[in-house]
This record gives structure tokens, sequence and C-alpha cells, in this order.
């Protein structure tokens, strides 16, 4: 080939317009062409060559086997043979687990910020303040694993090949597809779960099934899990800026005021107290929440060193 | 379709299929996942595929939709190209020392290409399809099949030459 044709047909190259067979005999051509005249062009071909040559190192489908599965009695060495393949070849993965392993995301958030997080599968996950949230950049193939601290709430692509677990510390969460809340601050004494939809697997040692609409505390103290009854509305508060009340008592009111505004409250006297709370609130502020409360259930709040004083003793509420 | 025919007609596609969405992806695992997926579905419903005329092609287009609803769930922002502005190739310290092959530069420029273009190149000029099968995969004529090929080796060479005559 002499110059003339090669530049007319990288010429054509660059139009689009050259057959396979003439590429074949470009590709020929850069190969030999010891002066690499055409340096931007051998690269290209030589990139093209190199990726025709990736091969897969196994299969990525077998074809179901409908033969009944045969009982075939293998001897000692045989089997030997094959336990000391299997343990090489679980070494030889761990080592390159080691060696490539993929190091986990993570998203950290601060006092007063969210963040919403895409995994790597299509699901969901909004990360509630001052939590941390790790992953892979790719899951594994029969499981997707991702680690806790804090709180979030998860919407989860449904895959029955790969159930998604949550760690946090102890506690394991596992799903094939749903949707819920798990929230396990450090400092809490609890690790609470709401489920909104589909059913989720909730344990350390023994694990229980929860069903939609339940709300299930793992006590760290003692490791001991149980349905909450007084769950109330306001698990998502956090992520939607919402609080309702449903003829809340006084005390699930208050505490859900001290989680969603992350403040301190507390009743000047203990007892039993009958008074209950209807309401709804769009992204409320604390003010507007202690005025519609005193005015509504006749109580008064008081600030004192940070922490807010709920004199409630001739409370009134719907009842 | 039997099993025989199965594994004589589709098993085979899968270096390619997998390459293919590699060079879409980005992702080893992720495209190793997609071809599986692809895989599976084409098994599951193989009793429909003697009616299909190109399974080839057939199969690439369903890898090539499911890459591209991957993309679109990571939010991938638009390359820079599809502006007309040249982005700029830069190289990490490890990288620089295997600047030496050239197949890697390839490879780092074409990242840097449009999701359609890249499509293309790919399975042109390393999959070396007919521009029959690749208007079915792509769902594009012949002619904006060749214009979009086109555009892809150029900026290739474009920001190739700007990146070592400099």
């Amino acid at each position: 080939m002499n110059k003339a044709e090669v530049h007319n047909l990288i010429d054509k190259y660059y139009r689009g317009d050259t057959t396979l067979e003439e590429e074949r005999v470009l590709l020929d051509f850069l190969e030999s062409d010891m002066n690499n005249e055409f340096p931007s062009e051998k690269a290209q071909f030589s990139f093209f060559k190199k990726s025709r040559e990736e091969k897969l190192t196994e299969d990525l489908f077998e074809i179901p086997d409908k033969e009944p599965i045969q009982i075939r009695s293998y001897s000692f060495g045989f089997v030997m043979r094959a336990a000391a393949a299997l343990i090489l070849a679980l070494g030889l993965g761990y080592l390159l687990f080691l060696v490539a392993g993929s190091p986990l995301l993570e998203t950290s958030t601060e006092a007063n910020v969210q963040s919403e997080v895409l995994l790597p599968d299509g699901s969901h996950v909004w990360v509630h303040s001052l939590s941390h949230l790790r992953y892979p950049r790719a899951f594994e193939k029969d499981k997707r694993e991702v680690f806790l601290d804090g709180e979030a709430y998860f919407e989860i692509v449904k895959d029955q090949a790969k159930p998604f677990i949550v760690h946090t510390h102890e506690v394991i969460t596992q799903v094939v597809g749903t949707s819920f809340d798990l929230r396990n601050y450090g400092k809490e004494e609890n690790v609470e779960l709401t489920v909104f939809a589909g059913k989720v697997l909730f344990g350390s040692a023994t694990k229980v099934a929860v069903a939609a609409g339940d709300q299930m505390i793992f006590e760290k103290k003692n490791k001991q899990v149980h349905k909450n009854l007084l769950k109330g509305l306001n698990a998502l508060a956090w992520k939607n800026k919402q609080l309702q009340f449903d003829d809340a008592p006084l005390d699930q009111v208050l505490a859900d005021l001290s989680r969603y505004y992350n403040i301190r409250i507390t009743r000047k006297t203990k007892e039993e107290l009958n008074c209950h709370f209807t309401g709804s609130f769009n992204n409320p502020r604390l003010e507007d929440m202690i005025n519609a409360l005193s005015f509504s259930m006749n109580i008064q709040f008081q600030l004192d060193n940070g922490i807010y004083y709920i004199d409630a003793h001739n409370c009134s509420g719907a009842q | 379709m039997h099993s025989a025919r199965f594994k004589e007609e589709v098993i085979p596609l899968q270096n390619s299929l997998c390459r293919f969405a590699k060079g879409l992806l980005h992702d080893p695992f992720e495209a190793e996942d997609v071809v599986q997926e692809i895989l599976a579905r084409l098994w599951s419903r193989k009793d429909s595929l003697e009616s299909i005329d190109n399974i080839k092609a057939f199969a690439f287009r369903m890898t090539r939709n499911l890459c591209l609803d991957k993309i679109k769930l990571r939010k991938q922002a638009v390359s820079d190209v599809e502006k007309n502005t040249l982005p700029v190739l830069e190289f990490n310290p490890h990288e620089q020392a295997e600047i030496n092959d050239m197949a890697t530069v390839i490879q780092n420029i074409i990242r840097l290409l449009p999701e359609q273009q890249r499509m293309v190149l790919q399975l042109r000029s390393v999959e070396e399809l007919s521009f029959e099968e690749i208007e079915e995969i792509m769902e594009m004529s012949v002619n904006s099949i060749r214009v979009t090929l086109s555009r892809a080796r150029k900026t290739v060479n474009e920001i190739y030459q700007q990146h070592f005559n400099r």
C-alpha cells in the first residue's frame, strides 16, 4: 500500500465509511509501520484489537440441567483432590479479595443535614443527620450489604436472588425489597425499625419477621426484640418534615418533639396523665408547636438552661 | 429454542455483550451482572426466540437498554463532549506510568465520549458488527450511524492530538 492509499483509507475511516475489510487492511498496515507515522490511528486500532481479545474468565450463565442428578461414588483420592482444589480456590479468592476487595463508599451527614443516596442496585436511601452509611461500589453476586450508624430510610429495589442486608453493629436487618426506617444512634439505648412496606427480618442472634406497619425495638442492653405498641406516626417526620398526632398521649408528643427538634424536654412532675393530642403540621417551627400545644392542651413550656420543662398538671386534651 | 441451540447461538455472545456493557458502565462487575441478567431473561423466553430474526442484535439491544437504565439511575452527568467543548484528558501518576500503553490512552479518551458515540464506536470497531446490525441495536438509520461513528472517531483523534502534541 502506498502512502496516498493509506491517507485515503484513514480519511475514509474518519468519515465513518470504511468497510470492516478495509479496517483490517489498515490495522495490518499500522501494526507493521515501524516509523509510527500515524500514532493516533495506531493507538486507536491497537485498543480495538486488544478489546476484541478480552475474554471472560468464566461463563456468566449455565443452562439449567433438567437431567436428574446422578449420584456417583467417588474414590477417596478424588475427594481429597477436589477438597484440596476447593481450599486452594477459596484461599486464592480470599487473597484476591484482600488485594482487590472493593473499598466501601461512605456517606456521612453533619448536624441538620440530610443526604439522599442511590445505591448501585437502584435502591434509594435517605440518610438522616449525624449518620454514616457505607456501601460497596458494586454489590456482590448473592447479597447486597450496607452498614449504618445513625438513622436512614430505605426504599429497596426488589431482588429475590440478592437479599438486602443492613448491618447496624450487632443488629441485622434483612429484606428482599421493601421500604423501612432504621434508627441506631450510638448514644441511644435502642435500635428502632419501622416497616412501611413488605416484610423485614430483624434481630441479632435470633431474628423476627416484621410486617408492614409495625415498629420493632431492639434493646442493646439485653439484646431483646419487641414490638413498639406506642409507635405513633412520626417515624419518618425527619424526612418528610411533617409531624402528625392522632390522639397521641402527651408523653409521646413530647418524645416526638424532642427527637424532631433534637431538644431535651422533661416534665416537671411525673404523674400519670390522661391528655391526648391530635393535629398535623407541615414543616413546623418549634415556636409554633409550643404555641399550639400550650393553647390546646393547657400546658406550659419553660426553657431553662437548654432544657424545656413542661408543666402539665392542668392539662386537657381531646379525650 | 432448544437448549442446544441456545448454547450454540446465545451463550457465545456473552463475551461481546460483556465488553459492550463494560464500555458503557465502566464497571466490570456491574457489566457482568447486566449480561447475566440478559442471558437469564433470554433463557426464560427461549421458546419465543425462534421468531426473532437476528438474536445477536436482539441481545445487544437488550444489553444497551439495560445499561442505559442503569446509567440513568446513576444520574451520570452528561459528558462535556456533547456541549462541543473538548474535555481535558488528565492522568494521575499511576496512569502516567502506563502511558506507553497507547491502548489505555484510547480507552480513557473513549470514556469521555457521549454514550451514543461510545456505543456505535464499540459496536463497529470492537465487535465488528454490520451497519444493518447496529441499525437494529441502536434504532438509528444507517446514515446517522455513519455520522455518529465519524464524529466519535474524529473526537478521539482530536483529543489524542491535543494531548500529545502540546
